[in-house]
């Protein structure tokens, strides 16, 4: 085995990112208490100022008391709402990416290493899956080790070796040991509740933007749309201008404070909350790889298989015309990790520091990735793409290869009814790419039949995407139905809590 | 009765009995995280025990599929059966780490055996075997480090506060981490090339 890392420096660095994510959550919670204990006290106000016609019977310092309980209220019910909310999304994220369960006595590399990783960190393991895409990638689910699973892609089996296979299942321990799941669908749960009134005024905005434009947009006719707009504007001026106003009014001191909320909720904690998500999960990244390290002892599998998947996800291709046909964004910008995980460049400079590994090592691994892939300048000799490019749906399972010989390593294997878009012919082999921008040559005499489509709108039939290390920084449809529901819920009852104060005995 | 006794009094006696409810609660937490510590320690240590109770029982496979090829090779198989019987009996962690060192260098001489007949390497038996032993080594080497790790977050609590006011009074002693001996470090380190397929 190679000489360990140093102890001291790596305990460190794991400890600091402990601190800092704690740090970070403790001020996110802050932010949210402030946020909902606002909204609830102003729902309560609000409330009572209908029910009695534009006066409080029972004096100020009740329904001062009234609306702080209320806020009190709210706020527990919110640990509630996400418990809730990310307990639904284990399930449904893997049938979602079409993971399919490893047997026992399938993939036993995998297998052995995922044991004896389980063996030293002490956790049981977790269960496995596949994804059958070229693309490589891994995640980690789970709320916590005992329900926990690891998921890889096929394409990521056949990249790595025994080593950085090792770092990458070690990473998704981490995340899985420090409950990474479960922090990242509670910031997630949170950000979107402290985005709740910038996104409803954003989407009725929208809505009117729509109107204008002619198209129908979310409402049916035109009065409906009004009709909306002018129920929300007492509220929102209730809210940001009357509420605060009489407040200050009435009770002199605590006015200017209570001007300062609405500021809050509409302005500061929409654009902090989503910063706040981000570089949570940014840090817990860069804590996952030091725990990795800790766990493997081997800085340099880790770095490795970092820098082979990002060259195995850079698109090759810089021509204009093949680029229109079959991704959408040919920088590679767009992968959705770039939201909730720092930059590979990063987290291997970090790795090789810790494990003194000189980066050349690393950059040649990556480099020997990176001629797998074709050269551009491959298709510039075959001329213009888009004239030749056709759609063709498999009709049985094929391999596509790395260059035009049935000898070539193979590049990747497609199962039946894949939709492909074909170039040129070169020999034997036909140049094609698939829906997930897999470039390879089919053969000949594989049988597949031709498809009526746009060879641009195959990009629409791509697999969703696998959404990076640790999932729960999206929370699904139905999740944030169940969360609104809940929520709406709660001031409900605060509100049936409230009026029985008026009811006549 | 209880109208006898004053006011202030009662004051008194309620600071002291809340006193007393906090030293006693602030010492059980100390007793019970060190235990739980303690605890943890010895699971990962038996951890270790298992998967060398795994190895030891797949050494006489290993030894009959040598023994086909070379049977002649007498010595060496006594010293295996010989060094895997010391281990068995062995109890406690002294003579445990002891007994494995001398099975170790006692398989490293198996092995040497083995280099020099092709066609054994090659069968497929062996190659099996080959890998399952490799497979437990990794594993041992993996329970070890876990050990470990329990071993240094015991010791750091019986040495930093508050642990440390206490943990002689209360029974907690160092524990030792489970390193090589000097001479073991010299493992043969058989080279499974072609267990990667």
């Amino acid at each position: 085995m190679p000489p360990g890392p140093d102890g001291g420096l790596l305990y460190n660095r794991i400890e600091s990112n402990r601190r800092k994510t704690v740090a970070v959550v403790t001020l996110f919670g802050a932010a949210t208490l402030l946020f909902v204990g606002y909204l609830a006290m102003w729902f309560t106000a609000l409330v009572v100022w209908l029910t009695t016609g534009g006066s409080s019977p029972a004096g100020h310092e009740v329904l001062t008391a009234k609306m702080l309980s209320a806020a009190l209220a709210v706020i527990a019910a919110l640990p509630l709402l996400s418990y809730l909310g990310y307990s639904l999304s284990p399930r449904l994220l893997l049938r979602m990416v079409r993971a399919r369960r490893i047997g026992p006595n399938q993939e036993l590399e995998l297998r052995r290493i995922v044991e004896n990783l389980s063996i030293g960190a002490g956790l049981p393991a977790p269960r496995l899956y596949v994804i059958e895409s070229p693309a490589p990638n891994a995640f980690a689910t789970g709320l916590d080790p005992g329900h926990a699973s690891v998921i890889v892609t096929r394409g990521l089996l056949g990249l790595l070796e025994r080593g950085e296979l090792e770092g990458v299942v070690a990473h998704e321990f981490s995340h899985i040991g420090n409950r990474d799941t479960r922090l990242n669908m509670m910031t997630a749960a949170l950000a979107m509740t402290l985005r709740l009134p910038v996104t409803s005024l954003h989407w009725l905005w929208n809505a009117i933007k729509k109107k204008l434009n002619g198209s129908p947009g979310e409402f049916r006719t035109t009065l409906g749309l009004v009709a909306y707009a002018v129920l929300c504007a007492p509220f929102l001026l209730t809210f940001a201008v009357f509420f605060p106003a009489a407040f200050w009014f009435e009770l002199g001191f605590l006015g200017p404070v209570m001007l300062l909320l609405p500021v809050h909720v509409f302005i500061l904690a929409p654009i902090l909350a989503p910063r706040v998500s981000r570089t949570v999960s940014r840090e817990r990244e860069y804590l996952a790889d030091a725990d990795a390290v800790l766990l493997t002892r081997n800085p340099e599998g880790l770095a490795r298989a970092l820098a082979k998947i990002a060259a195995a996800n850079r698109p090759a291709y810089a021509n204009p015309a093949v680029a229109s046909l079959y991704i959408a964004d040919p920088s590679g910008a767009s992968q959705g990790r770039s939201r909730t995980h720092p930059p590979v460049q990063e987290r291997i400079a970090r790795l090789a520091e810790i494990g003194r590994i000189p980066l050349t090592v690393i950059d040649s691994a990556a480099a020997a990735v990176a001629r797998t892939i074709p050269e551009p300048a491959a298709f510039e000799a075959f001329g213009d793409y888009s004239s030749n490019a056709r759609v063709v749906r498999l009709n049985q399972p094929a391999r596509l290869f790395q260059s035009a010989s049935a000898a070539a390593p193979e590049r990747a294997r497609l199962h039946e009814s894949t939709l492909l878009i074909t170039f040129a012919q070169e020999g034997e082999f036909i140049q094609a790419v698939t829906a997930d921008r897999v470039f390879g040559y089919l053969h000949e005499s594989t049988p597949s039949s031709p498809v009526d489509m746009d060879p641009a709108d195959v990009q629409a039939h791509l697999p969703p995407p696998p959404p990076g290390e640790a999932t729960g920084d999206k929370l699904s449809d139905s999740q944030a139905v169940v969360l609104i529901v809940l929520f709406a819920l709660a001031f409900f009852v605060v509100m049936l809590w409230v009026l029985l104060d008026f009811v006549p005995r | 009765m209880l109208a006898l006794i004053p006011a202030q009094t009662w004051g008194v006696l309620a600071a002291v009995a809340v006193a007393a409810a906090l030293i006693v609660t602030v010492l059980w937490t100390i007793y019970n995280r060190l235990v739980l510590s303690r605890q943890r320690m010895l699971e990962a240590w038996s951890g270790i025990d298992v998967q060398l109770k795994r190895r030891s029982s797949l050494i006489p496979n290993l030894v009959e599929s040598v023994r086909g090829y070379a049977a002649h090779e007498h010595g060496v198989f006594e010293d295996v059966a010989r060094a895997r019987s010391m281990l068995d009996k062995a109890s406690g962690a002294q003579d445990s780490s002891v007994a494995d060192n001398v099975l170790t260098q006692a398989l490293g001489r198996l092995f040497a055996v083995v280099e020099r007949y092709p066609t054994l390497q090659a069968s497929t038996n062996f190659m099996d075997l080959q890998s399952e032993l490799a497979d437990t080594e990794e594993k041992i080497a993996f329970s070890r480090q876990f050990y470990n790790q329990n071993v240094l977050d015991y010791n750091t609590r019986i040495q930093t506060f508050p642990g440390a006011l206490f943990a002689k009074e209360m029974g907690f002693q160092a524990a030792s981490f489970f390193a090589a001996e000097p001479d073991a470090r010299a493992e043969v380190r058989v080279d499974f090339g072609a267990s990667r397929s």
